[in-house]
């Protein structure tokens, strides 16, 4: 009867512990500068009918622009993740609208012209080095 | 031909006619005669009849602010009014996906994706509860 063996496995259990440990710094990395340009975006005064815009009549105190704040990135068992936010209440009527006034999105555009970066930037990830 | 939203609008359109189950027509109380319209591009109209639907569409800007074309995503945000909201946004859902492949007269248009959906809200003028939900469209033209 053929025996094999394996070598080295406990060897390579810890190479690649190390390697996820340092993929998930670089992650967390990558999700914190993100969120920091999804911040930035949605502050940002765009033409058109796009986002909202400082000047705009709904924007006139740049209060909801200066709430605007990303926090750092927290990786929980894995998840690793940042928010973009702000604590003005009226926010949400001015991203979706109300039954009078037009929705002017600012997050969701934000968040959706970062988007291909942020891929971008995983895609670019350095394993193994 | 049909325009990218002239598509959108034709299947809410279609549907919010109908007396089948489960339609928009039965969900938002369709009547040729007393409530003949029950979607609406932007805002309600100034008397709304409540339960209505509103949509919009706008372009999606890129990180410098701009707006590409060949391929463009256009967002269209879909808002259910009143209190049977979610069952609504459900059957949007529902008739959007299944025209997920769109055929090549529709516009070139690629794809329907359900994108994200907004908060419950409540509306101080008329005492109305609603919620917003956005997807996105790629397509070639518009």
């Amino acid at each position: 009867m053929a025996e094999q063996f394996v070598t080295g496995l406990a060897k390579l259990m810890t190479t690649l512990v190390g390697i996820t440990k340092a993929v998930e710094s670089q992650v967390v990395t990558i999700v914190e500068k993100n969120a920091v340009r999804v911040k930035n975006h949605a502050k940002t005064d765009h033409t058109g009918k796009m986002a909202h815009a400082i000047g705009r009549y709904e924007n006139q105190t740049t209060n909801l622009t200066n709430s605007i704040q990303s926090t750092n990135a927290t990786n929980s068992g894995g998840v690793i993740s940042a928010e973009v936010r702000t604590n003005k209440e009226y926010a949400a009527k001015v991203e979706f609208g109300t039954s009078r006034t037009a929705a002017y999105p600012f997050m969701r555009p934000a968040s959706a012209a970062i988007e291909p970066r942020f891929l971008a930037d995983l895609r670019g990830l350095k394993i193994g080095e | 031909m049909a325009t990218l939203r002239e598509t959108i609008h034709g299947i809410l359109l279609t549907d919010a006619q109908s007396a089948v189950a489960g339609s928009l027509g039965v969900l938002l109380g369709y009547n040729a005669v007393n409530k003949p319209r029950c979607v609406y591009f932007r805002n309600p109209p100034e008397k709304p009849d409540f339960p209505l639907v509103t949509y919009f569409s706008s372009s999606q800007v890129n990180i410098l602010g701009g707006v590409e074309f060949n391929p463009r995503t256009i967002i269209f945000t879909f808002t259910a009014w009143g209190n049977n909201f979610e069952a609504v946004l459900e059957r949007i859902f529902n008739l959007l996906q299944k025209k997920k492949e769109l055929t090549p007269s529709d516009y070139s248009c690629k794809a329907i994706l359900f994108d994200v959906s907004g908060p419950d809200m409540f509306d101080d003028d008329f005492k109305i509860y609603y919620r917003a939900e956005n997807y996105r469209v790629v397509a070639v033209k518009i």
